[in-house]
């Protein structure tokens, strides 16, 4: 317990490294979120569409989630 | 080369018939360094020191209002097509309308700085310095503005996003501006700055033009 | 719209389906290790002190900020010059990313400064140049939303980017030049040339994983870009058929 707290306290430097950790694991994550749902919904939009080409629309892509 | 002098020529015409243009940016630049000693108070010394930052500031704002006229009115009634179809390089069409909105912005400002220079308390041994800065920098802006206010053409809030493009390029000009007078002002030789000066508005003579020109013919295509 | 400039970005989106199961595990994976060692496995500085910590997630981002730039110029200039119908999707994908790295550079310094400097914001040269490259993004990203018609906003925002960078050198020679000229009282250089290995490892891991971030992130926006276009293209061939 005292150890988590040692880490935590980062030598009296906590409040100031841990937001700029979770600052850039919010606009990391963010960015993504935001990219992946476009994308999601860009292919909702194309397979909605009425598509004569089946290839040019590619019905699901399960790696987009890395 | 005459179509050069005829560009000059019509954009000089078109910017004396309309002569409010002129003096509207002049008359702005007066006004808004007018305000700083409103807000920072009339104590003499503190003003003195802020002269060169302050007619620099005001001199980039007052040339941003006035990009708009550059290419809009062309663009609007069509004659900017005509432009982009003449014979010869494009670019040096641009170059022209560069220099007749800097004879009708950048010259009226570097005659009215002197003014803001007495207002403000500023060692007149600076004065042949200032004007030499601005004649070295104020091309630039107005190379620059171009750039901007020609890839605006036809943009939503073309107005709005001027700036944007425009300011964060013109902070060359205003470090080595003001350097150039404060180096004066300390005993200090102004020469580095005003080469540095002459050196960006080289690059700018040779990119904004091209940029520029890139720009019309997209916004006409 | 023909469809002939479509064929390539199809290719495109094949390899980039390929790439991305890689680039995003690697990624994690990267990120996971560049957390895990500058965390618990990397030494606190003898005179910062665990605020060094910092420095594993700001200079990473401030070296992304200027690469994704440089992406961004090196796309624009092929999409100008060679008219590569991929070469304006990138930059347009790049874009916000960057800024993104840029705004995190920017904060997380704030961060640092604050023990090391007592402020959280000093006029140094190098935030200032941070500062200025930001807007130059900003700059970027409206421009090429500004018009109606997505194609001329890409290729305005091209002839921007190309502009931009002409002049940063120019920005961040004046701003360095500036920054000499009203140096402050002591102003404590944030990382110095020598740097201990024991630090140096977990920044360099923490940096390919940005990297490695970027390219995934980007490839999942170019392919988002892709299908816009092809959607823009059908819904109009839709409208031309009625």
């Amino acid at each position: 317990m005292e150890q988590v707290q040692t880490f935590l306290a980062m030598g009296g430097y906590g409040i100031f490294v841990w937001p700029a950790f979770a600052l850039t694991a919010v606009i990391l994550i963010g960015l993504l979120v935001t990219t992946l749902h476009r994308l999601h919904a860009l292919q909702n939009d194309l397979s909605r569409l009425h598509d004569p080409r089946p290839a040019a629309a590619p019905a699901h892509m399960p790696e987009a989630r890395p | 080369m005459s179509l050069f002098a005829n560009v000059v020529a019509r954009d000089l015409r078109l910017a004396l018939r309309q002569r409010g243009d002129a003096v509207m940016v002049v008359l702005f630049f007066v006004l808004a360094a007018m305000l700083f000693p409103f807000a920072v108070g009339p104590e003499p010394n503190l003003l003195a020191r802020l002269a060169a930052g302050v007619i620099w500031v005001t001199a980039l704002l007052a040339v941003l209002l006035s990009l708009e006229r550059l290419f809009l009115a062309d663009f609007e009634d069509g004659s900017l097509e005509l432009l982009v179809l003449a014979p010869g390089p494009l670019s040096l069409t641009v170059l022209a309308k560069v220099l007749a909105h800097w004879l009708t912005t950048g010259l009226p400002l570097i005659a009215a700085a002197p003014l803001i220079a007495l207002l403000y308390n500023m060692d007149v041994s600076a004065l042949p310095v200032l004007a030499l800065a601005m004649l070295l920098g104020t091309p630039s802006l107005s190379l620059t503005g171009a750039v901007g206010a020609a890839l605006t053409l036809g943009a939503r809030r073309g107005g709005v996003l001027v700036p944007l493009l425009v300011l964060p390029l013109y902070i060359p000009v205003l470090i080595f501006g003001v350097a150039a007078i404060d180096a004066t002002l300390a005993g200090l030789s102004a020469r580095p700055h005003l080469l540095f000066l002459a050196a960006i508005f080289l690059v700018m003579l040779v990119v904004a033009p091209l940029a520029a020109a890139a720009a019309l013919r997209q916004a006409v295509e | 719209m023909n469809m002939h400039r479509f064929a390539n970005p199809g290719r495109f989106v094949r390899l980039a389906e390929r790439i991305l199961p890689w680039s995003g595990a690697l990624a994690v994976l990267a990120l996971a290790a560049g957390l895990y060692l500058s965390l618990f496995v990397s030494p606190a500085d003898y005179q910062q002190g665990d605020s060094v910590r910092i420095m594993y997630v700001h200079v990473p981002a401030a070296w992304m900020a200027l690469f994704v730039y440089t992406v961004i110029a090196a796309a624009s200039a092929s999409a100008l010059i060679w008219r590569h119908p991929l070469a304006d999707l990138v930059a347009r994908a790049s874009a916000p990313v960057g800024a993104g790295f840029t705004f995190l550079a920017l904060a997380t310094g704030s961060l640092w400064g604050k023990p090391m400097w007592g402020t959280w914001w000093v006029w140094d040269a190098r935030l200032t140049s941070v500062l200025v490259l930001f807007f130059l993004y900003l700059g970027h990203m409206a421009l090429s939303n500004a018009f109606d018609d997505q194609s001329r906003g890409n290729r305005a925002a091209a002839v921007l980017a190309l502009v931009g960078f002409v002049n940063v050198p120019i920005i961040k020679f004046s701003v360095d030049w500036w920054s000499t000229l009203h140096q402050p009282a002591s102003v404590m250089r944030l990382d110095g040339p020598t740097i201990h290995p024991s630090m140096l490892w977990p920044l360099l891991v923490m940096a390919v994983g940005f990297k490695l971030y970027y390219v995934s992130i980007m490839l999942l926006r170019v392919k988002s870009e892709v299908m816009a276009a092809r959607l823009r293209a059908r819904s109009m061939a839709a409208v031309e058929a009625t």
